[in-house]
């Protein structure tokens, strides 16, 4: 695989860094198995196989359609991952001050960025960044609707790389709903390197949705440092069913007491693809929260991947924390590895795991068909109710019904051994 | 536990040795390997096996991914070798031996003549166990039973131990194992016919002269088709050592319809309340189910040594064979420990059951780490995972880090972990009826590790149930 990246910020403050940041990741390389983080998931074994070649030459596509939902909401349109527009009318905003949308520049990236040196494809991601978003929301502003953020692909994606990060930061007791709506439009194949930081302030809130549309054959690696503060709540839920590989890190500190955290992914992995959730929870304060619950249904060659750490720091007692990662195999080819890792130093604190996997229960599928549901549609009900304890978390209607479509155009299930 | 040993001044790098009886010299080398094949009378094919080791070795880096950390070991400092040792050096009778060991020894409820071989008193060569064990050894020729020291095996049974040596630890594997493989010095060897059922525990204990086994000790237990044994190693009692670096290699193998119990007590020298010295306990255990229907089980009480760091497996490769791995991992003051198992399953119908218990007081870090693998052929597999691990105070660590890749859909994965302090409506219900803290925390302890307990040949589970309760003294309040 030959790599052509160019750095072509010629700005004698970045140049320099971004040559830095290359040579380091050039040292390293993308990484493979024999990292600790990457055991599971061969990223350079991957990209070797998949990819001639890796540039980062600019493209000039033309604006796509969007198609946008119906229902009354904000929107961020993000086209090959750069900041094209936005719209916060559906607000009625009195002091348009509340809320600032503007291009995340190479400085401020850097801000973020220079805690994650050791990271590869964090140096990748300086080395080459080229843009991406940077949401403020003051402080007590609270969303009336949800802001989607429509994440285009579109046009000659051809070998290409995109490096890019966005930036999102809730100030005291705001709150905010967001869905990050993957559409995948583009001819040839690209590798999206990603990094989010998010900050949340005290008693704020996030709800944060990643759904995706239709069948992807691209590469996705996405790192989310997540950062909460005291009495602050964060939700992420990933439905990332169809993309043909991603790996999909968050990184969440509970920074302030009283803080919590939920992740939660319900994915279905059809035909050869791979997907890793990769989580770790700092417990960093007293009287913190958290809960994961990962759910994969794998078959045809797919191989699912979950890697959670929950780390209890020696003063945050009275830490409650949960974990829970469920594969469901439905035929031979199928794979599902875990590591759930808990590294506690505090005695007061109540931390479990729980991990199984395995095929579809032969007595449930035998009660099924003894009520005269023929098997393929007892299979179906068996998968939605394996996920289902992720789906009841939703409280949203119009999210819910994105994600009814979403499972309906991605659950396939070949009816061939039972 | 660790207060018992306050006095002792011996546990440096290498060993108090006795330069008058000594002869090899200090350092690993081509040399030094050749000296110990030569001085124990070895076939040339073992020397070769021992250089072929040693030239692998030298390839090899040392492994540092472990949760605890250790000072660099100077390999060139170390003895590899030495004749057994004279009783110069060592206490002439009970009452030269620090109080605090023999009250330890009388809260176990160890006989006086054991408490005397276990302080490494110098006894009568007429030790009363030789005569139970020459009657033991009778027993055990008279159905077949091959069980004598490895070098004893090496010049009598040489076809076996060929055959069977390195076989489950091959050469090639990780530094110690391979470290072992070049230098090791004696240890245990069990070979049961088939169709025989071993009549009693295989204990080293009955082994004449196996007290001086040395730092690398190596064990090859063989059960042929049909077979059972079963073998403890280790003792409750707190045991004299003089080697800091304990690297040994056991290997199992189980053929068809046979199967192997194996039984660890472990109690060596944990270092002092500010964790200076100390026993390194790194040692490679892997069972390999080799036959169809075959059975091993590990059950280890680890509650000795600065360092613990070893994985018990097992590789199921016959069909329908069972492996499970019964552990208790107790840590006080500083000691680190970092233990768990291996559960490969490669043929059909394997199951697999893995309990670990891990206690951590003290400034101590508890790490289980293991390994559950489900391989593509391996249908209709079965594993269950269950760690717990108890806290007691603020200052101590308790981690798991498992690792579970099921790659056939046919086999079914559980895996639980649970981490938390003692209850303390538990204790309030003791208390309440009267029984002090202490004796409540040791109570409730014990019941937290029962399961494990259970696993344990009657004689042994008694006194490692007093062991547990001894190891948290002083942790608690």
């Amino acid at each position: 695989m030959e790599l052509n990246f160019k750095i072509r910020d010629k700005s004698d403050k970045s140049l320099k860094l971004r040559e830095e940041n290359l040579t380091n990741f050039k040292k390293k390389g993308f990484p493979n198995k024999r990292e600790e983080d990457w055991k599971f998931t061969d990223l350079e074994k991957f990209l070797k196989d998949n990819f001639d070649e890796l540039n980062n030459d600019n493209l000039n596509d033309k604006k796509p359609d969007f198609h946008e939902f119906s229902f009354i909401h904000n929107s961020i349109k993000l086209i090959n991952g750069k900041l094209q527009s936005f719209d916060f009318k559906s607000e009625n905003l009195k002091d348009k001050n509340c809320i600032s949308i503007t291009n995340l520049d190479f400085n401020h990236h850097l801000n973020f960025a220079n805690n994650l040196k050791d990271n590869p494809m964090q140096n990748l991601n300086t080395a080459l960044h080229e843009g991406g978003f940077n949401l403020n929301i003051s402080s007590d502003y609270k969303f009336k609707h949800p802001i989607v953020i429509y994440n285009y692909f579109t046009g000659t994606l051809k070998n290409k790389i995109i490096n890019n990060s966005d930036s999102i930061n809730l100030l005291k007791n705001s709150n905010a709903t967001i869905l990050e709506y993957l559409v995948d439009e583009s001819k040839g194949n690209f590798f999206k390197n990603t990094f989010k930081y998010i900050n949340i302030d005290e008693n704020a809130f996030l709800n944060y949705y990643f759904i995706n549309k239709n069948e992807s054959k691209n590469f996705f690696y996405e790192y989310s440092k997540v950062q909460l503060s005291k009495n602050s709540n964060f939700k992420k839920y990933l439905f990332s069913s169809g993309i043909k590989f991603g790996k999909f890190e968050s990184n969440i500190k509970l920074n302030g007491t009283n803080s919590s955290s939920e992740v939660y992914s319900g994915l279905f992995l059809g035909t050869n693809k791979h997907q890793e959730v990769k989580t770790t929870v700092q417990h960093l304060k007293p009287n913190c929260q958290s809960h994961q619950d990962v759910k994969n249904v794998i078959t045809s060659g797919s191989k699912g991947v979950f890697q959670g750490k929950i780390f209890v720091e020696e003063i945050a007692q009275k830490t409650n924390a949960y974990q829970l990662s469920k594969g469901l195999l439905l035929d031979k080819d199928s794979e599902f590895s875990t590591k759930p890792e808990l590294e506690i130093y505090a005695d007061d604190v109540k931390c479990s795991h729980g991990s199984t996997s395995g095929n579809i229960d032969k007595d449930a599928l035998f009660y099924l068909k003894s009520r005269g549901i023929d098997s393929k549609e007892a299979v179906k009900m068996i998968i939605k109710g394996f996920l289902e304890t992720v789906l009841e978390k939703i409280k949203n209607k119009e999210i819910m019904d994105i994600l009814l479509n979403h499972f309906n155009t991605h659950i396939k299930y070949e009816n061939r051994s039972n | 536990m660790s207060k018992v040993f306050d006095t002792n001044k011996d546990y440096k790098y290498g060993f108090t040795t006795d330069i008058e009886s000594f002869k090899a010299p200090k350092g690993l080398s081509e040399g030094t390997i050749k000296f110990i094949s030569k001085e124990k009378k070895e076939p040339k094919w073992l020397l070769d096996w021992r250089l072929k080791a040693y030239k692998r070795l030298k390839s090899l880096k040392e492994p540092n991914w472990q949760k605890p950390k250790y000072p660099k070991i100077d390999y060139q400092d170390l003895y590899y070798y030495s004749a057994p040792k004279s009783t110069k050096n060592k206490p002439k009778s009970l009452d030269e031996v620090d109080p605090k060991l023999i009250e330890t020894y009388k809260k176990l409820g160890i006989p006086l003549d054991e408490q005397k071989r276990l302080s490494g008193v110098a006894v009568d060569a007429v030790f009363d166990s030789v005569s139970v064990a020459t009657t033991f050894k009778g027993e055990l020729t008279k159905k077949g039973i091959i069980f004598c020291s490895i070098s004893e095996a090496i010049q009598k049974h040489p076809d076996l131990v060929k055959k069977y040596l390195g076989s489950v630890i091959p050469l090639t594997d990780h530094y110690f194992a391979t470290l072992n493989s070049a230098v090791f010095t004696d240890g245990s060897f069990v070979y049961i016919p088939p169709n025989v059922r071993c009549p009693m525990e295989l204990s080293t204990y009955f082994r004449i002269n196996a007290s001086q086994t040395g730092q690398f000790e190596r064990t090859l237990i063989i059960a042929d088709k049909g077979s059972y044994v079963s073998y403890l190693e280790g003792c409750t009692a707190p045991m004299r050592d003089e080697n800091q670096l304990h690297a040994a290699n056991v290997e199992l193998v189980a053929l068809d319809d046979a199967e192997i119990k194996y039984s660890t007590v472990q109690n060596w020298y944990p270092g002092d309340e500010e964790g200076k010295g100390g026993i390194y306990n790194f040692v490679t255990k892997r069972g390999a189910c080799r036959g169809k229907n075959s059975k091993i089980s590990w059950t280890q009480v680890e509650t000795g040594s600065a360092i613990t760091w070893k994985y018990p497996s097992c590789i199921l490769q016959g069909d329908n064979s069972v492996g499970e791995f019964y552990s208790i991992a107790i840590t006080n003051n500083h000691q680190k420990a970092d233990t768990g198992t291996k559960m490969i399953h490669l043929g059909k119908n394997t199951k697999s059951k893995i309990i670990s218990k891990g206690i951590s007081a003290g400034k101590a870090d508890n790490t289980y780490r293991g390994l559950v693998d489900i391989s593509k052929k391996a249908e209709n597999s079965r594993n269950y995972t269950q760690c717990d691990s108890l806290l007691m105070g603020n200052k101590c660590g308790a981690h798991t880090v498992p690792y579970i890749r099921n790659k056939n859909s046919s086999s079914t994965i559980e895996h639980e972990a649970t981490t938390s302090k003692i209850n303390e409506d538990q204790l309030f219900y003791c208390n309440q009826r009267g029984l002090n803290q202490e004796e409540a925390v040791s109570l409730i302890v014990n019941g937290f590790c029962k399961e494990v307990l259970q696993q344990l040949p009657m004689e042994f589970a008694v006194e490692a149930q007093k062991l547990v309760s001894i190891s948290l003294e002083g942790s608690v309040g």
